[in-house]
C-alpha cells in the first residue's frame, strides 16, 4: 500500500528521489483523509523553497490542506495536469498525481525523512 | 462520549466516514461527497439525520404557545401539514429555524437543528402554560431523509404510499410490515423528498429496504453541498441570535398581522429604522472561500462584508457561498474580492438559489 522506495514527510508528502531531483505528492493516507480534492495551488517553476514551507494549498470539498514541501531547493516544475484535473490526485496520489519537482539544494536532506515503513507507524498512531 | 445515532452499527459495517457534528457522531460520507452529492441531484439518496430534534408539543394551549414562540402564522398551517419557521429572542434575533408538523389542533412535532434541541425545549418550557406538555424524543426515535428526483418511486415501492397525494410539508402516519412510520414531505437538499421518522427497529427496516431498492446512502458532507448550492441557511452560521429574519431575508416568515409573538416590537422596530446589512450569495472565481472569509469592495478594497458558509458546487464545479454584506452594496453581479487566508480571490454576488432548480433543471434535461 504504501511504496517502499518512496520517503515520507510528517506533513503527508512523499519523496521520490532521483539524482538531483525530488518529485512531490501527497499520501494516499493524505487523499483519502481529505476527500473529494477539487483544486490544487502549486508554487511557480523558479521559486527557491525550504524545507517546511508551504508549498501551496490543496482544496476538498471539505477542507483547505496545506502543502509543505518536505526539502529545499528551487522548483523546476509543476504538474499542470492536476489544475484541471484534480481528481487525478485521489485516484492515483503517488503515480499520476504527483504535484511538483525540486532541484535539490542538499541531496542528502532525502536521508532524514520517513521510510516507508515508519510512516506506516506513523500513521498508524494519529 | 459522542451520541450515536440507532444506525451507527449499520453505517460502520457501510465504512462511513465519521464526524463530530453538535455532540453526535454522524456519518459524513460513504464513498465520496460530489458522488453523494450528484446521487440526490439525478437519482436518489438517503441521509441518516437521527441527531435532529424531536419535539412534541401536545395540550390545551399548545397552539397559542406556538403563535408566541414562532414568528408565522401557525394558525393557518392545517392539521396534517407542516411549515418553515423561525423562533426569535426579545431582540429579533433568531433562536432556531426548523420545520414545524402540526398533528393535531392542539398538537405540534418541532424539529430543531441537533444543537439547538435542548435550548429549544427550555425555551418552550419556559413560556407554556401547565396543560401544555413538552416531550424530547429524540434519543428514542431515528429520523431519515429520502431526497432526488427518484424519491416518489420510492416512496411508492417501500413505503407502499402514493407520493401524489402528498402535498408539500404534509405529514402522514404509515405502517408498513408492521413499523409505524411518520413521512414528511420535506427536506434540505432542494430535491423532492421525504423525511421519515421511526422508532430504532422500524428504521433499520427501512435503512435496509432503501439500500436494497438502490437508494445511495449519503452523508451529512453531501448534506451540507446540497444545502449550500441552493442557498438554505445553516443554524450557527448564517442564523444566530445576533442575526434578525429581515437581514436573513426571511421576512416571509414574520406575520406581523398576526398578533404578538416574541421579537415582534424589536423587528418592527428595525423594519422602521432600516436594515444595514444583509445575506447574499457568491460565486467565486476561482477557489474556495471558507467561512470567517472578508468580503471586500472590488473598487475601494473596503471590508463590506463576511462569508458565513463557503464550500463548492458539484453542479457549477465553482466555489460558492453565503455572508452578509452592508445593506448599500446589496448588488446581484456586484464583483468583491475575498480575503482568504493571505490572498485575494475574485468572485462576484448571486442570486440563490445557485443551481437551477430541480423543475428547470429537469426540463432542460428532457430537452436537451
Amino acid at each position: 500500500m504504501i511504496p517502499e522506495d518512496l520517503k515520507y514527510y510528517k506533513e503527508h508528502e512523499w519523496v521520490r528521489a532521483e539524482d538531483n531531483t525530488a518529485t512531490i505528492g501527497i499520501t494516499d493516507y493524505a487523499q483519502d483523509s481529505l476527500g473529494d480534492i477539487v483544486y490544487v495551488d502549486l508554487p511557480e517553476p523558479g521559486k527557491q523553497v525550504s524545507a517546511g514551507d508551504v508549498a501551496g494549498e490543496i482544496e476538498s470539498v471539505k477542507s483547505t490542506a496545506e502543502l509543505h514541501t518536505p526539502v529545499s531547493g528551487t522548483i523546476i516544475e509543476v504538474n499542470k495536469s492536476v489544475a484541471d484535473a484534480p481528481e487525478v490526485i485521489n485516484d492515483d496520489s503517488y503515480g499520476k498525481g504527483w504535484l511538483f519537482k525540486i532541484r535539490f539544494s542538499n541531496p542528502s536532506e532525502a536521508d532524514g525523512l520517513m521510510s516507508a515503513q515508519e510512516y506506516e507507524e506513523y500513521i498508524k498512531g494519529l | 462520549m459522542l451520541k450515536r445515532t440507532p444506525l451507527y452499527d449499520a453505517e460502520q459495517a457501510m465504512n462511513a466516514h465519521f464526524t463530530e457534528f453538535a455532540g453526535w457522531k454522524m456519518p459524513l460520507y460513504y464513498s465520496s461527497i460530489i458522488k453523494e452529492h450528484m446521487a440526490v441531484r439525478t437519482s436518489v439518496g438517503i441521509f441518516d439525520i437521527s441527531h435532529l430534534g424531536k419535539l412534541f408539543i401536545k395540550g390545551q394551549g399548545a397552539t397559542a404557545l406556538m403563535q408566541c414562540l414562532i414568528a408565522s402564522d401557525i394558525e393557518k398551517v392545517a392539521v396534517g401539514c407542516g411549515t418553515y419557521a423561525i423562533y426569535c429572542n426579545e431582540n429579533g434575533g433568531v433562536l432556531d429555524d426548523e420545520i414545524v408538523y402540526r398533528l393535531g389542533p392542539d398538537e405540534y412535532l418541532a424539529v430543531p437543528n441537533a444543537a439547538r434541541t435542548e435550548f429549544i425545549k427550555t425555551w418552550a418550557a419556559g413560556h407554556a402554560p401547565e396543560t401544555v406538555t413538552i416531550t424530547n424524543r429524540t434519543p428514542e426515535l431515528c429520523l431519515l431523509a429520502l431526497q432526488g428526483p427518484e424519491s416518489d418511486t420510492i416512496l411508492k415501492n417501500v413505503f407502499h404510499e402514493n407520493p401524489a397525494s402528498y402535498k408539500r410539508y404534509a405529514v402522514r402516519h404509515v405502517v408498513v410490515n408492521g413499523y409505524e412510520y411518520t413521512v414528511m414531505k420535506s427536506g434540505y437538499t432542494g430535491e423532492n423528498g421525504y423525511e421519515i421518522i421511526a422508532a430504532p427497529k422500524g428504521a433499520r427496516y427501512a435503512w435496509d429496504a432503501l439500500l436494497g431498492s438502490g437508494v445511495t446512502p449519503c452523508g451529512l458532507g453531501a448534506r451540507d453541498t446540497l444545502r449550500l448550492e441552493m442557498g438554505y441557511m445553516l443554524y450557527g452560521h448564517e442564523l444566530t441570535p445576533a442575526i434578525t429574519p429581515l437581514e436573513a431575508r426571511l421576512e416571509r416568515l414574520v406575520a406581523f398581522d398576526k398578533g404578538d409573538f416574541i421579537g415582534r416590537e424589536a423587528l418592527l422596530e428595525q423594519k422602521r429604522e432600516g436594515i444595514d446589512k444583509r445575506l447574499i450569495g457568491f460565486v467565486m472565481d476561482e477557489g474556495i472561500a471558507r467561512d470567517g472569509s472578508t468580503i471586500l469592495d472590488k473598487v475601494n478594497f473596503d471590508e463590506i462584508g463576511w462569508v458565513t458558509s463557503g464550500g463548492y458546487s458539484p453542479v457549477l464545479q465553482a466555489g460558492i457561498g453565503l455572508g452578509y454584506i452592508k445593506s448599500e452594496f446589496y448588488q446581484i453581479g456586484l464583483a468583491i474580492y475575498l480575503r482568504v487566508r493571505d490572498k485575494l480571490l475574485q468572485g462576484h454576488l448571486a442570486e440563490r438559489p445557485f443551481i437551477y432548480t430541480p423543475k428547470t433543471r429537469i426540463t432542460q434535461e428532457k430537452a436537451s
